[in-house]
């Protein structure tokens, strides 16, 4: 006699195969259990968790709520408004960046023929850093400018140069790192340019392509000490607004990331957090394969470590967390480093460069 | 072996998965047929118990997360060992706690509007597992159509002979045991898309529309997953061959 199942309920669903679930229930695994000593562990970090209050509490104003739930409407599937939404998102940001612009191909296909010579040394000269805002050329040297950089084809076919760490660095940063490096900071802004001057010059965005022949030229540096020299070459240029520079969209970014930058390295560096100290000397429930994943964490960031805001983030949960008796310790990898959550909600923050962020991971 | 041949219909119902539900709260159990109630959460006891301790321990009482783990930690163990499959055991434990390290963390951020908190648990831990999976060069897949589904097309009845699963006679419990045995082998050669969707369905009990939700996979993908995966099973186990073959091959 048979016993043939229905292939599917009168729904169309496929039923619970009883004699699988059967299979499921007698299966030699069916009594394992955690054993009592990570029973333990969870249960305590749980405990210290809830004491000290900390990182989990991702405290929702209501307006935060109504955004996020905004938003998974708008990510769930088959949702007709993600389309219409997602093209709404593209078109703003895409007027956003390209408002105030001038139009560089009109301006090219109106330009003279190539450059006076004496052009050249102006655009070369080694102290002129890519956020000098000195005297604006004349009308005709700007125009002129355009029309050169559009015919040299080793700027147009030359690759951008590699970033130390890609989605922060911008293009110029590395341009002003080495000028920041090979001569002290400019000076103050120098007085205001004739109003035509500055109604026909360009805008100063495109700027940083081409006034780095001393940065290309330059002996290639490490990742770390083009951050490092990044960094104080920022100290020195960022506090140059010029009323004829409205700040671009890109440039916006760039502020907004070396203040983010600025933040994270206000306090000195620290050779390692100290509850990762404790989880490498043995404290918490630790796998051998998680151990040595965090031995090499704590080798390729030793004092780099700096204290950050204590403001937590929806985008700054942690990847993988650890427990131990103090409480629960969490690490996050992103693309410009490593971040450590303490049990008592402490973070810290160590800049790491790109193959050490591709090795970290593969390994967490 | 003594076992009498019983319609589809007349299955005893099993047994409710211990600590998981009342068994008079278990509809899918009292027929076979019929769609998991669980589709609507809120009908769910143990899933409004679930979402009322969740948002106890939210508030800071660490003693409903330890009523929350004594209720789940069995299954949850045993789900995280079973996708992980015997490659991978070692790793059961560390799958395990991060899983519940997520919890506590986000513990604020549950919202028993969504899935049910078992469903939100496990789908923690699969998400775990499959990046382990990934990470140890085993091929997980995310398509339902590239899992060769359609090169397997079984003839024949299946369960032909086989005892019910719920006979109460010693060849009737060594029958089921050896025939969990080889379930957990055939288990292992399903693609892991597959097996997380067919242990969550028949292990766990969730409705193919939860498993859709908390795997974000569109319900016919999940649907097709759990079809092939319970095709690939039955064949694997025999069950179109008869009660004796599955016997002789142990």
């Amino acid at each position: 006699m048979s016993h043939r199942d229905p292939p599917h309920t009168p729904d169309g669903l496929p039923p619970q195969d009883p004699r699988l679930q059967a299979a499921l229930r007698h299966a030699p695994d069916n009594e394992l259990a955690p054993p009592p000593d990570l029973s333990a562990a969870i249960t305590a970090a749980a405990r210290a968790a809830v004491r000290s209050g900390t990182p989990s509490a991702h405290p929702r104003p209501g307006l935060l709520q109504a955004l996020r739930d905004f938003w998974q409407g708008l990510v769930a599937p088959r949702s007709v408004w993600a389309g219409g939404a997602a093209a709404m998102v593209v078109a703003g940001l895409t007027i956003s960046i390209w408002m105030g612009e001038p139009i560089p191909p009109a301006v090219v296909a109106e330009a003279p023929p190539p450059a006076p010579q004496e052009a050249l040394p102006k655009e070369a000269a080694p102290a002129a850093p890519a956020r000098d805002l000195g005297p604006a050329p004349p009308p005709e040297q700007a125009v002129t400018r355009l029309a050169e950089r559009a015919q040299r084809p080793e700027v147009l076919a030359k690759p951008a140069a590699p970033q130390a760490f890609p989605g922060t660095a911008a293009p110029g940063r590395e341009a002003r790192a080495a000028a920041g490096d090979a001569a002290p900071p400019p000076p103050a802004p120098s007085p205001m340019p004739a109003p035509a001057a500055v109604a026909a010059a360009p805008a100063p965005a495109p700027a940083p392509a081409v006034v780095t022949p001393p940065a290309a030229a330059a002996p290639a540096k490490r990742p770390a000490e083009l951050m490092a020299s990044a960094d104080r070459a920022d100290a020195a240029t960022t506090p140059a607004p010029s009323p004829r520079s409205p700040p671009l969209a890109g440039q916006a970014l760039n502020q907004a990331q070396d203040s983010r930058g600025a933040a994270a390295k206000s306090a000195a560096p620290a050779e390692r957090p100290p509850s990762l100290g404790a989880l490498l000397g043995g404290a918490g429930a630790v796998s051998e394969s998680d151990r040595s994943a965090l031995q090499l964490l704590d080798t390729v960031t030793r004092q780099r470590w700096q204290r950050q805001s204590d403001a937590v983030g929806e985008r700054d949960a942690p990847l993988r967390q650890w427990a131990a008796p103090a409480g629960v310790s969490g690490l996050r990898i992103d693309a410009d480093g490593a971040r450590w959550t303490e049990p008592d909600g402490r973070r810290w923050f160590a800049p790491l460069d790109t193959a050490a962020v591709n090795r970290l991971r593969a390994l967490f | 072996m003594a076992h009498t041949a019983l319609p589809y219909r007349q299955v005893p119902a099993l047994p409710c998965w211990p600590g998981r539900w009342p068994v008079a709260d278990c509809p899918a159990m009292s027929d076979p047929l019929a769609r998991p109630a669980a589709a609507e959460p809120s009908a769910d006891p143990g899933a409004e118990d679930d979402a009322r301790l969740m948002a106890a321990f939210a508030r800071g009482d660490a003693s409903a997360f330890d009523q929350l783990y004594a209720r789940h930690q069995a299954a949850l163990y045993r789900f995280v060992r079973r996708v992980l499959g015997p490659a991978l055991a070692a790793q059961t434990d560390e799958v395990f706690q991060d899983t519940w390290l997520r919890v506590v963390h986000a513990r604020e951020r549950f919202s028993p509007q969504g899935a049910s908190f078992r469903t939100w648990l496990f789908t923690l831990a699969q998400n775990r597992a499959i990046d382990l999976l990934r990470r140890s060069g085993r091929e997980v897949s995310n398509s339902s159509e590239d899992d060769d589904g359609d090169a397997f097309r079984p003839t024949g009845e299946p369960w032909l002979d086989w005892p019910a699963p719920g006979g109460a006679s010693h060849e009737d419990r060594l029958f089921w045991r050896r025939a969990g045995e080889r379930l957990l082998g055939c288990l292992n050669e399903l693609p892991a898309a597959q097996r997380v969707v067919f242990l969550m369905h028949h292990d766990d009990e969730c409705t193919l529309d939860d498993i859709a939700q908390a795997l974000e996979l569109g319900f016919e993908t999940a649907k097709s997953r759990l079809r092939y995966a319970m095709s690939k099973l039955r064949t694997c186990m025999g069950a179109y061959l008869g009660a004796d073959a599955l016997m002789k091959s142990r």
